[in-house]
């Protein structure tokens, strides 16, 4: 009989499964993956720290039960056309015991869950009770006073507003806006108020806790606090549209001073709203001029040239950004692709503009400089 | 072996005319055929476009099809698999077996029977319509959130062709919930009461009501959707409506939607153990009760898909209870079927390894969902491709390899043939194997950061290997699937299969107990409805043993 060779094939497999998970689980998440056992913030701690805990409980029933089932197929596989086994009908002991076995698992689960949501808060806000923390952070539906309290006790509020598909940064105790890399100072309490300008999407970056969903008309919350400098990524993760994987985001980690650094840079370049001379003879000048004369301060603004722009993402430090809308590497041969044809972001508004090599050469100069 | 005696047919007569007597048939069985062989019509179109998306996601970067393509494919896969395979599948083996194990005639409404197989079909094919006009299919998920599914951001009529198929398949599935209802209520055998009902006959009564319970929640808010895109209603519009309106709505029927879909794959396990252990299932009255607790469990839970639309912790806490707390009820059978198992004499035939692969899969799929169930985790691992493998698990893990041990069970019931065990064993290994190698490499994707939905990802993430392993796993499924049509063809086309008797495998309930296939009236006469397992009784009785019984 082939149950034999069955069984021994099926034993292998389970084997197999359980080593391949051991190696390649730790072993990818150490290669640059955003992966939620990585945490950078208290509240993704908790959460990786739940999860490790719920895994090797899981583990421990999954043995139990293939165990259980793998022996059971060898051991009373039938071996003579004739055998006939005891009628058992059932045993209420035992199935009260294997009732009352997962009830206990299960409330281990809400309890060991529960303790997180309530620890789940930022260390600013330890004056508030539990439920309201937890109402402020994850509810829109609070009240003034508790959301006042919660933001008060906050070092930083930004307001991440999404749409189709890039992510806008409202620096509300600066008055500044960027887009794509979110730039955050470490060991502060960062609080985010979050809204979207057309569809659901979602923010998520694993290392820095759970996900929020981004509603047009309404406004969630999530805050976190980097443990350490570095740059933190994510992606959308509600579909949103054909660009819906274009949509990814970042969060560059700086130490304080350098973060009060670059945001006293934004806040100077916000002052800033008319083009540098009116006869351009560098390069760069000319570019700025191109950049106003083609009409992409229409839709992009950097700092206070064409501020209340807000149809494309705002392009004050758009050569420190890491990618090109979303989609390729900031580097000079991609821009000049990306200007060139646009469409090449599935959905993309930004329209192709005609624009001469020399022009080009000069445009591409002036963004590089928007630090 | 030992059956009671019914006239051999030696033709089928409701078998043997032609399209038309099919297309105009109001008898249970033949609809029930032909549910199955729709169903199986769109697993292989949806299964196909499975393919398709694992072959797109196998390398970073479009290489296949554009991403509004790629949205369309794993919105009609979802839909297609959910609405016009696993739910239709059921109502076929419902339709055939169900009636045939309380003993009766036909269902109660055959009429209206043959009006839900119809809307189903015609809902489906007005749902992959949307496929052959410009703009292509619905592309917003199968969960179709507004504002994405509304006319500015879906402005193709395929999103339209989505929402009138769903309402015809929606309908479809409330009069055959009716039907069944009723059939089960009223027409059951002299003598077979609520106690000795056939645990697969209770499980389609329990997914029966939760249709009957769940689903106009979705055919009004598929009316909505299609009023705000058509008509200028704002039901789910973010200004003067809700978009998280529909979210509740949806899931309020989609939540018991997976129930409705495992439910009857946790009946045909019932069955199927029982027969092929030579024992009675273990604490039948438990299974029964905790069949129906999933069942009304299933509408207590469907806020858990919504963790991250920042609701209030406090709803979330409560609903994190009511999901956690069904893994009861299923912890319960799962060690009722494994005390089955034990002590008893198993022919390890394909149903019995098909349900083992059902039991030791679904588990997978049982033991993730309680991580997504935990508030926390649920915030990191939402709308990852955990959720995708752990949804793969419980549908693929379960409900299917509970469909192929109901083919492999009922079909010398269905067709008079027996199907070829050597091709089944192997359909049997290469499926499970290529199930794991695809779903598992999910999980672990999820906790890479990998978002669901994904028509391309950067190298740089880390993803390109589990993603690899995948796809070689979804082509290793795809050939499975292959083999069965193999095994049908083998069977049927060259016939080769041996021809079944009235009971091949010692089956102990009243569709047994007729000829295979069953005459159009089903029953010449019933045994005495004894227990419920009336054939066995009837079996040990004849050969005079003494049974050794513990209670």
């Amino acid at each position: 009989m082939a149950l034999r060779r069955i069984v021994r094939r099926q034993l292998l497999w389970l084997g197999g499964v359980i080593v391949l998970v051991g190696m390649l689980l730790p072993n990818t998440v150490a290669a640059q993956s955003p992966s939620p056992l990585d945490p950078a913030s208290p509240n993704a701690a908790l959460i990786a720290n739940l999860y490790w805990i719920v895994f090797w409980m899981s583990v421990a029933v999954f043995i139990l039960v293939e165990g259980l089932l793998i022996y059971s197929a060898i051991r009373f596989r039938r071996r003579n056309a004739d055998e006939l086994p005891v009628q058992v009908y059932g045993n209420n002991r035992m199935e009260i015991a294997w009732t009352i076995g997962p009830a206990l698992i299960a409330i281990a689960v809400f309890v060991l869950a529960w303790q997180v949501m309530l620890a789940d808060r930022p260390p600013t806000a330890a004056g508030l009770s539990p439920v309201s923390v937890a109402s402020v952070c994850f509810n829109n539906d609070v009240t003034p006073e508790e959301a006042a309290a919660f933001l008060a006790a906050s070092t930083l509020t930004i307001e991440i507003v999404g749409q189709q598909w890039w992510w806008q940064y409202n620096y509300l105790d600066y008055n500044f806006t960027t887009a794509a890399d979110l730039y955050v100072p470490v060991g502060d309490v960062v609080v985010l108020q979050i809204t979207s300008r057309d569809v659901v999407h979602a923010w998520w970056i694993p290392q820095l806790g759970g996900k929020q969903d981004l509603y047009p008309g309404a406004v969630t919350y999530s805050w976190f606090q980097v443990s350490r400098p570095g740059v933190f990524e994510g992606n959308c993760t509600e579909l949103c549209g054909a660009s819906h994987a274009y949509m990814p985001m970042r969060v560059v980690a700086l130490p304080p001073e350098e973060f009060d650094a670059w945001a006293q840079a934004q806040v100077a370049k916000n002052q800033v709203n008319t083009i540098a001379v009116a006869n351009p003879r560098t390069r760069v000048q000319q570019g700025e001029q191109i950049f106003v004369k083609k009409g992409c301060v229409g839709c992009h603004a950097v700092g206070g040239l064409g501020r209340n722009a807000q149809a494309g993402p705002n392009l004050s430090n758009f050569a420190s950004r890491k990618q090109i809308a979303g989609i390729m590497p900031n580097t000079e041969a991609n821009l000049r692709s990306w200007i060139t044809n646009p469409a090449q972001k599935p959905g993309a508004r930004m329209p192709a503009i005609p624009i001469a090599p020399d022009e080009m050469d000069a445009l591409i100069a002036y963004l590089g400089t928007l630090k | 072996m030992a059956t009671i005696s019914v006239p051999q047919h030696q033709t089928i007569p409701w078998a043997s005319r032609g399209i038309m007597a099919w297309i105009t048939t109001v008898d249970h069985k033949k609809i029930g055929i032909m549910y199955i062989l729709v169903s199986f019509v769109f697993f292989i179109i949806s299964g196909v476009l499975a393919l398709l998306i694992r072959a797109e996601l196998a390398s970073p970067g479009m290489q296949l099809v554009s991403t509004d393509f790629y949205n369309q494919l794993f919105t009609m896969h979802a839909t297609g698999m959910i609405f016009l395979f696993i739910i239709p599948f059921f109502s076929g083996i419902g339709n055939f077996i169900v009636p045939l194990q309380i003993g009766a005639a036909d269902m109660a409404f055959p009429r209206i029977n043959a009006l839900a197989l119809w809307l189903a079909v015609f809902g489906g094919l007005t749902m992959f319509g949307g496929f052959f006009f410009e703009g292509g299919a619905a592309a917003a998920g199968w969960t179709s959130y507004p504002p994405l599914s509304n006319t500015t951001y879906s402005p193709s009529i395929g999103q339209d062709f989505w929402i009138l198929g769903l309402q015809l398949i929606g309908i479809s599935s409330i009069l055959g919930a009716v039907n069944f209802l009723v059939t089960v209520a009223n027409m059951r055998a002299p003598g077979m009461t609520w106690r000795k009902i056939p645990l697969f006959t209770w499980s389609v009564v329990t997914a029966q009501g939760m249709v009957l319970a769940a689903t106009p929640m979705l055919t009004g808010a598929l009316t909505m959707l299609l009023t705000d895109r058509q008509f200028g209603t704002r039901f789910f519009d973010a200004a003067q409506g809700d978009p998280r309106l529909w979210q509740h709505m949806f899931w309020f029927y989609s939540h018991p939607a997976v129930y409705i879909m495992i439910l009857p794959a946790m009946g045909i396990v019932s069955e199927i153990l029982p027969v092929f252990s030579r024992k009675p299932i273990f604490g039948y009255f438990a299974i029964f009760v905790s069949t129906v607790l999933i069942g009304v469990m299933g509408f207590t839970s469907w806020l858990h898909h919504m963790f991250t639309i920042g609701a209030n912790p406090v709803v979330e806490t409560l609903f994190m209870a009511t999901t956690i707390i069904i893994a009861v009820p299923t912890g319960l059978k799962i060690f009722n079927w494994i005390a089955t198992l034990w002590g008893g004499s198993l022919n390890l035939k394909t149903p019995l390894v098909f349900v083992l692969g059902f039991l030791s899969m679904f588990l997978i799929g049982g033991i993730s969902g309680i991580f997504q169930a935990a508030v926390p985790l649920a915030k990191q691992l939402h709308d990852t491709y955990w959720v995708v493998g752990h949804i793969h698990y419980v549908l693929f893990g379960g409900s299917v390899f509970g469909i192929f041990a109901a083919y492999y069970y009922w079909w010398p019931k269905l067709t008079g043939r027996m199907l070829d065990e050597r091709i089944g064993m192997w359909q049997f290994w290469t499926m499970f194997i290529g199930m794991n190698i695809t779903f598992f490499p999910m999980h672990v994707l999820g906790m890479l950061g990998m978002p669901r939905r994904y028509a391309d990802y950067a190298e740089e993430f880390g993803w390109t290997f589990m993603n690899q392993i995948a796809t070689f796993g979804a082509f290793l499924v795809a050939f499975s699937t292959l083999l069965f049509i193999v095994n049908v063809i083998y069977v049927h086309g060259f016939n080769k299969g041996e021809r079944a008797n009235d009971n091949p495998w010692e089956g102990n309930t009243l569709e047994w107990a007729t000829s295979s296939p069953p005459p159009e009236h089903n029953f010449d006469r019933l045994p005495p409805i004894t227990s419920d397992r009336p054939l066995w009784d009837l079996r040990i009785r004849k050969l005079g043993i003494q049974t050794k019984d513990v209670h």
